[in-house]
């Protein structure tokens, strides 16, 4: 008998440890959030923000109860590429072979293709897309923009900047995609309104995302001698490259930029002195919130470089989203959709947000939010302004 | 000077000195394809590890430009050996295996790549910072210098394809790989070679056009695309047609910007690639 006491005792330990992690397994199910979004290729840097946020904001939700089960979100990732062929495969198979129904999708170029699954599937799309009425809008009900749109940030800034600056000739080099040519559009329409005090839209080129040379371009638009060119959703390679070229081709004036992703340290490596004088919006030159510090120290610590700039807004969204989904008490995408739209949130990392967009999107999908201006001098982001980023 | 002749003249000049670039780039995978006939998906793998070699030895590291130089060739000398030897071998003649082996080599370095590297834009500094006016038309130095390494790095691999030993014997097997079997040139020894020389030219496009982009690890898919372009209209395996080709994509391109838009400008480089093609189905240079 004492002989079998050491194997008893091996099979004790054997069959608690076995049950010991299968007990919370039991306890808990996965709610499924999708990252359908690029994390290779040109665009990877705004997906892989996305992913981090996301996963960041899986492990500060914990565990979580709705109606009587408890719940862990478990983000799942589907690459796109940025591709629209690409997204439309990646959303059917997140929605018909993996059951997600919430996630957040990234590009107003590949959004075109998936609006009528989204319409048919109830999906909970939390797009990080420019554009504006093209996504959010009645018809749309599941879709909110969880970013600035480009005409909520045009409409907050540009004006004053033009203003405070005294441009009078404005240009634009874009990507040559829906967020490129939509940023554009936009742009001419609030420079039109200013015709009467001598403002001017000078010209308008494009280039395909991820190219490296914009000399032929800059030169159409440097002849126009614009006091300003605005660069759309140019990212951070893009923007430095831009500004060196356009600066080697003899431009004197200001950028102008609309994206999330731009590393000040970055653009000065690539650019110098020649970065000098880029306005970004949505790039908060002093941490807004106590939260944005500390996800960006988390991220930090966590993959050894700075956070890309889609990080903190998808953490919110996640965050956001999870918190309706509690107090609904279900995960019925159209009843949660409703929920959401009329909701608040304190803890954005950006400041209190809201929705709105009713009046010019007919749809309250839209997020409110504050929106900053900073300019780049000497290699860092310095304050210039910061607008409630009101929408109605 | 008349303001548009002046543009004209500009975007000329930003023609030729991308035109070369291309030409750099383009190199390696011309000498490959010619000796072997292998199609090198991997080529603009190659040339982004050279630009992140620059990076990471140079400015990380802190070690001389000429080491860095030294470590770059002597590494993607020995990676092009060892690929040569470990895939592209066993699978000569077959085309279609091939690409799936480059192909699979290609996404396998741009993965690894992405997490060893992260997604942040990296920068090299210049090599030769500033501008050169000539009649008004500005010409930045680190271009310059890239486009004279281009010019060398054709006249050193034009002398070695056609005034060496070594460059014949690349010529008999890329004519017929039996008949110089039997005239005892080692087919073996000349494939490591040419596939490593290959792989040495991209990652020295790579290291000298470093300081003129940002260095990301999906770098290298727009050269690539642009090299086989290239390639194709000069003529497959064809040095001078790929120069020639080089200098007349990146001169379309500019020009063609300048006078009808950047967007037209795409449009007008492959109507006219496919115009050559269409009436020499070879390429500019190419046998048929």
């Amino acid at each position: 008998m004492t002989r079998r006491w050491p194997l008893a005792l091996f099979a004790a330990a054997v069959l608690v440890a076995g049950l010991v992690p299968a007990a919370p397994a039991h306890a808990q199910k996965a709610f499924k959030m999708g990252v359908i979004v690029p994390v290779s290729g040109p665009a990877a840097a705004f997906g892989l923000g996305c992913q981090r946020g996301l996963e960041f904001a899986a492990e500060d939700a914990g565990v979580f109860t709705v109606g009587n089960e408890k719940y862990k979100v478990e983000v799942v990732t589907y690459d796109t590429v940025y591709d629209p062929g690409k997204t439309v495969a990646a959303l059917n198979r997140a929605v018909y072979n993996d059951g997600v129904k919430y996630g957040i999708i990234i590009g107003a170029g590949v959004h075109p293709p998936i609006l009528p699954i989204i319409r048919e599937t109830g999906f909970l799309d939390l797009a990080f897309a420019a554009a504006g009425r093209q996504l959010t809008n009645a018809e749309n009900p599941t879709v909110f923009r969880i970013m600035a749109s480009s005409d909520q940030l045009y409409r907050t800034h540009l004006v004053p900047i033009i203003e405070k600056l005294n441009v009078k000739r404005i240009a634009t080099l874009g990507p040559n995609d829906e967020l490129g040519k939509n940023d554009a559009k936009v742009v001419r329409a609030q420079v039109a309104a200013l015709k009467g005090k001598g403002v001017q839209f000078v010209g308008e080129e494009y280039y395909e995302r991820g190219a490296k040379d914009f000399g032929p371009a800059l030169l159409r638009l440097i002849v126009q001698k614009p006091d300003l060119i605005e660069t759309d959703g140019s990212p951070t390679g893009s923007i430095a490259l831009i500004a060196k070229q356009a600066r080697e081709l003899g431009f004197q004036g200001y950028f102008l930029n609309s994206t999330a992703v731009l590393e000040a340290k970055a653009i000065s490596d690539i650019a110098g002195k020649a970065g000098d004088k880029i306005i970004a919006l949505r790039i908060w030159a002093k941490p807004p919130t106590p939260l944005y510090t500390q996800l960006a120290e988390r991220h930090q610590k966590k993959y050894g470089e700075a956070a890309p700039g889609t990080l903190w807004e998808a953490y919110a969204a996640a965050r956001w989203v999870v918190n309706v989904i509690q107090k609904t008490g279900t995960f019925d995408t159209k009843k949660v959709a409703d929920a959401l739209g009329q909701s608040t949130f304190a803890e954005h990392p950006f400041g209190p947000a809201s929705w709105g967009g009713e009046k010019n999107y007919g749809a309250k999908r839209q997020i409110v939010l504050p929106i900053p201006a900073s300019i780049l001098k000497d290699g860092k982001w310095e304050a210039f302004d910061v607008r409630p980023g009101k929408f109605e | 000077m008349d303001p548009y002749l002046h543009l004209l003249l500009q975007g000329l000049a930003i023609g030729v000195l991308t035109g070369i670039l291309y030409v750099l780039v383009a190199l390696g995978l011309t000498l490959i394809y010619g000796i072997l006939h292998i199609v090198n998906f991997a080529h603009g793998e190659i040339y982004m590890l050279g630009a992140m070699g620059v990076f990471y030895l140079q400015v990380v590291a802190g070690l001389p430009f000429a080491v860095t130089l030294v470590l770059i060739v002597v590494g993607s000398l020995l990676l092009g050996a060892v690929v040569e030897r470990a895939f592209f071998r066993s699978l000569r003649g077959q085309w279609l295996q091939l690409v799936v082996a480059s192909v699979g080599i290609s996404l396998v370095i741009q993965s690894v790549a992405w997490i060893a590297f992260g997604i942040q834009e990296k920068n090299v500094p210049s090599y030769l910072p500033g501008i050169v006016e000539v009649l008004g038309v500005r010409l930045p130095r680190e271009r310059l210098l890239a486009a004279g390494v281009g010019l060398v790095l054709v006249a050193v691999l034009y002398l070695l394809v056609y005034r060496t030993k070594a460059g014949l014997a690349m010529r008999a097997i890329e004519e017929d790989e039996e008949t110089a079997r039997m005239l005892g040139v080692n087919a073996d020894r000349v494939a490591t070679l040419s596939v490593a020389l290959g792989f040495v030219l991209a990652a020295l496009a790579g290291a000298f056009v470093a300081p003129i982009y940002s260095l990301n690890p999906g770098m290298g898919l727009e050269p690539i695309l642009m090299s086989f372009i290239i390639i194709i209209v000069g003529g497959l395996g064809s040095i001078t047609g790929t120069v020639l080709a080089g200098l007349l994509v990146g001169v379309l391109q500019s020009v063609g910007a300048v006078m009808f838009g950047a967007e037209a400008a795409y449009g007008l480089v492959f109507v006219a690639m496919i115009a050559i093609l269409v009436l020499r189905p070879a390429g500019l240079l190419g046998r048929v």
